[in-house]
């Protein structure tokens, strides 16, 4: 009975330490590598590749959709923009859901790619563009998606 | 084989197999904190490059032809990195790789994020980083 007794003790205080050394390996893993900073970078460099990077010459993608969200007779037409943008999108970042949505008071202009379900990072920004009605602002976000 | 004999030889196995896994925990805990500071490390040098270095005129309107004269090794943060980049645009035109070839079985880590390259004009494309440990 003593053996025994002496086994089931050596066997539970084993036990103890095979699950603190799980939980250990699991919580190594869990806090894994995160890839909240690398979405961040990429939403801002998305940001800024459709800010600066022209549609025509001297039109920025940023730019064109807020006429086209804004004016009667924007720069570049709305069915020749949306495929470029969408291209640009899709092109820089490949295997990613991306939505561009520009906001007004009054409306809103969206475009999306890729699929996914959570939003893994967002840049948020604003641009000013002169109307026949005065200076408006529009407020654009883009968004990552990811599985 | 007496029951002494057994409860020693037991006790021994147990607590070797507990210090084999508390072994390969620690590893891995220190495999994963070195990939995460590789992959911190990265994205400032990623940052660093668009918005400074290879800069046409404007923060992140890259130049692609600074790519070949790029230092490919520098020290970010504590410790020092190697590294080599690329770059293309939407019609296919493409910039390198430039830099080092990345040595065989050492941790590395890819970056790839969307930059607006100054051709005539500015247009969309993307650039690919990839960096380890000097």
């Amino acid at each position: 009975m003593r053996g025994m007794a002496d086994l089931l003790s050596i066997a539970s205080m084993f036990f103890l330490l095979l699950t603190a050394s799980g939980v250990l390996f699991l919580s190594s893993s869990s806090f894994g590598l995160s890839s909240a900073r690398y979405a961040e970078l990429r939403a801002e460099q998305l940001y800024r590749t459709l800010e600066l990077s022209e549609v025509v010459p001297g039109v920025g993608y940023l730019r064109a959709a807020a006429e086209v969200l804004l004016l009667e007779d924007p720069a570049v037409p709305e069915d020749e923009l949306r495929p470029s943008l969408e291209g640009v999108m899709e092109f820089g970042l490949e295997n990613l859901g991306v939505v561009l949505e520009l906001r007004t008071e009054n409306a809103v202009w969206r475009a999306a790619v890729g699929k996914g379900e959570r939003k893994l990072a967002c840049r948020r920004g604003a641009l000013t563009l002169a109307t026949p009605t005065g200076l408006v602002t529009v407020e654009v976000e883009v968004r990552l998606l990811g599985p | 084989m007496s029951p002494k004999l057994l409860r020693v030889l037991f006790a021994f196995l147990f607590l070797l197999s507990f210090g084999l896994l508390l072994a390969s925990s620690y590893l891995r805990v220190e495999e994963l904190a070195g990939a995460e500071a590789l992959a911190d490390s990265s994205c400032s040098l990623l940052i660093r490059l668009c918005a400074e270095e290879l800069s046409a005129g404007k923060p992140y309107l890259v130049n692609p032809s600074g790519l070949s004269s790029l230092e490919f090794r520098r020290r970010v943060g504590e410790r020092e990195v190697e590294f080599r980049v690329w770059a293309e645009d939407a019609d296919g035109r493409r910039w390198g790789p430039f830099g080092p070839s990345p040595p065989e079985g050492r941790q590395r880590c890819s970056l790839t994020a969307p930059v607006s390259l100054l051709e005539n004009r500015p247009v969309p494309g993307r650039m690919g980083l990839e960096v380890w440990w000097a």
